[in-house]
């Protein structure tokens, strides 16, 4: 018992003075986004471009020096075909900062990638449903 | 200690799982899993110690 007491005290101690020397503890981020995407007529193509613009906003939290966790929301949207599409992951960060810049990989789960189905021509339409809860997208980035 | 900064470049790299899902992760209509990639640009604002 009185080791498992100085191990929690331990523990929240150097907790507390890794978060005290973490020059990072907290980002946020609000930009532009461009998501590349591409249309491929049936049978015959050819490939046309249709990429989708909007915004893009994330959260981090890094308790520790170099790690922590992230949160992201994107929006974007085609005016070419009028597709949208949003977003929502979360997940894992590693981070690091080198001669002033900040770099950072994160790991991220999407929970519900969202379409707008009912705003495509019904020859585009999907054969199953396009925006099923639960699918799941992964997300590095540098 | 606040910092404020620019984000020059952020690259994404989504793959997708998802049979159902259509837009934004792969090229045909009816198919199904894909990759597809996003780049962003914009503000940081950091909070630490």
């Amino acid at each position: 018992m009185k080791t498992t007491s100085l191990l929690l005290l331990f523990t929240a101690f150097f907790a507390a003075f890794a978060h005290a020397q973490n020059p990072d503890s907290i980002v946020v981020f609000g930009g532009f986004s461009r998501l590349g995407y591409g249309i491929y007529a049936d049978y015959s193509g050819p490939w046309i471009s249709a990429p989708l613009n909007g915004f893009e906003i994330s959260g981090a939290f890094s308790p520790v020096r170099h790690f922590g966790a992230e949160v992201d929301f994107a929006h974007g949207y085609s005016p070419s075909n009028h597709w949208s599409s949003q977003t929502f992951m979360g997940g894992p960060r590693f981070s690091a900062n080198i001669d002033g810049s900040a770099f950072s990989v994160t790991f991220l789960l999407e929970a519900s990638p969202s379409t707008a189905p009912e705003a495509r021509p019904p020859s585009l339409w999907p054969s199953a449903a396009a925006s099923t809860p639960g699918s799941c997208a992964t997300s590095a980035r540098a | 200690m606040r910092h404020i900064g620019a984000r020059l470049i952020q690259f994404d790299y989504l793959h997708n799982n998802n049979k159902a899902a259509q837009i934004g992760f792969e090229g045909s209509p009816g198919s199904g899993p894909g990759n597809c990639y996003r780049i962003a640009t914009g503000i940081v604002f950091r909070f630490g110690k």
